[in-house]
């Protein structure tokens, strides 16, 4: 994984030989330098913050929506998956919600939260509930039916099946739906730190959008992939040591 | 909780059992006695996974009755089966002992306390001389010994009828008879109704008191023919000439 990066970055910095009077999209060669000059801070006035607070902010932003997402999506998914009859009634209200984008939220996020913290975390939140919970009751429901025989041979009431078989059987690929959604989550806050919240990644990007100011641009978005890419591979190893089966 | 032979356990009444447009059985009569040993033999595909299901109450037949003498839901007279499955059906997220226990938490009718549980499954893993894989999880067991595992988790609630479902096929020729004779000495042990699904001919002359030599008939339901120990027919030979 390391050398496909290296290839990558080395692509990038190769494209820069293309153009001599300034990249539309600066390598790291060129704001990493851009940024140490400026001591790490990141704007002017009100509006001046620091690398690592735009990068918690976002994370933190990002953090507390997925797991609103998932605290709600988890329990409504298992309620799905337990009967035949849920499955069919409800499995297709979240077929068709799904494919919103998270940006679609962000004027309903305005009307209710005005610009802030929470018209983020409303937009994460909107942004994965209903692909969590569609993935969540899809990876029960499968487990379910795999393992009736061994539920009915142990006489496991409806709640036990549930809650003792096909939820743990489930964890894995739970925490991959949960994987997959962590990736669209970072895609959402953006979105939402893009309607003029003033601090995250997402307003680093919009910053130097305004101040034509491309090296900044290329720092956000380095920043996000960077730290939605570690984030992934925790989880994946969390993944592996945990959830093994 | 168990009687001794001779108290009917099941009754077959004219059982039939048909999946999607093929017929598996048809107008099947018997019965099995507390106690009893019998093994469905036949080739791959006659059906006798889906007879063992039937016996076990995993299936419900399509037609005729199944009855089941202590059906009494819920209570600690009723009919109680253990199952132990060709793939072990071991869940992979509980070592052994949890596994074990899982058995005894689901069991309807009667709570044990942990330290109860504790005790019947030590009791059961020295029966089947498991106790020293307990802490482990499925993954870190041998073929035999998850095998073990599976017969332990089906025994350790003293269930009526024990349904095994070709315990041995994944097993090399040596442990395959190691296996045989846990088996055979749990079941003796348990004094349990045991039903035994093999297409290894040995196998079932070894455990079974009664076989059901399972025949394919084309474009119909399976033949079935009855052979009990002591009378002809009951030797390898005897068999292997019916079997075909």
């Amino acid at each position: 994984m390391l050398a496909s990066l290296a290839v990558l970055v080395g692509l990038w910095e190769l494209s820069a030989l293309a153009f001599p009077s300034g990249h539309p999209f600066p390598p790291p060669s060129q704001f990493i330098p851009h940024v140490l000059q400026s001591g790490g801070m990141i704007g002017i006035g009100a509006q001046a913050t620091t690398l690592p607070e735009a990068c918690l902010l976002s994370l933190m932003r990002v953090g507390v929506g997925l797991c609103l997402a998932i605290g709600f999506a988890l329990p409504v998914a298992i309620l799905i998956a337990g009967s035949r009859h849920t499955y069919r009634a409800l499995l297709p209200l979240f077929q068709f919600l799904s494919p919103i984008a998270p940006v679609a939220w962000v004027p309903l996020g305005l009307l209710l939260f005005g610009i802030g913290d929470g018209t983020a975390v409303f937009i994460v939140f909107m942004g994965v509930v209903f692909l969590l919970t569609l993935g969540f009751a899809v990876a029960i429901r499968r487990k379910l039916v795999e393992h009736r025989e061994l539920a009915d041979a142990l006489s496991a009431g409806r709640g036990a099946r549930l809650m003792l078989i096909a939820v743990p059987a489930a964890a894995p690929a739970l925490l991959g739906v949960v994987r997959m959604n962590f990736l669209a989550a970072w895609v959402a806050v953006l979105a939402g730190e893009m309607t003029g919240l003033g601090s995250g990644l997402g307003s680093v990007i919009m910053l130097g959008r305004n101040l034509y100011d491309y090296n900044l641009v290329a720092l956000g978005v380095s920043l996000i992939a960077i730290l939605g890419l570690s984030i992934e591979l925790l989880l994946s190893r969390f993944q592996e040591s945990v959830l093994w089966w | 909780m168990v009687n001794g032979p001779g108290t009917p356990l099941l009754e077959l009444d004219e059982v039939g059992f048909t999946y999607g447009q093929g017929i598996v059985i048809e107008q099947l009569n018997d019965v099995v006695h507390e106690g009893e040993r019998l093994a469905l033999l036949g080739r791959s595909g006659v059906g006798k996974s889906t007879v063992l299901r039937l016996l076990g109450g995993l299936l419900q037949p399509t037609s005729g009755r199944l009855i089941r003498y202590r059906d009494d839901e819920g209570s600690e007279a009723s009919c109680s089966v253990g199952f132990v499955f060709q793939d072990h059906g071991l869940l992979p997220w509980l070592t052994a002992r949890e596994n074990i226990r899982l058995a005894l938490r689901l069991k309807k009718g009667r709570e044990i306390d942990r330290a109860g549980q504790d005790s019947l499954i030590d009791g059961t893993a020295r029966e089947l001389s498991i106790g020293s894989v307990l802490p482990l999880y499925p993954h870190q067991l041998s073929g035999g010994m998850r095998q073990r595992v599976a017969l332990a988790r089906a025994l350790v609630t003293g269930p009526h009828l024990l349904c095994l479902d070709e315990p041995f096929s994944a097993l090399d020729p040596v442990l395959r008879r190691e296996a045989r004779q846990v088996v055979e000495t749990a079941i003796a042990a348990s004094g349990a109704a045991t039903v035994i699904v093999t297409h290894d001919v040995n196998d079932a002359l070894k455990i079974a008191d009664r076989i059901w030599l399972l025949k394919f008939v084309p474009d119909g339901p399976a033949q079935i023919m009855v052979f009990r120990r002591g009378e002809p027919g009951w030797s390898p030979e005897g068999l292997t000439a019916a079997y075909g």
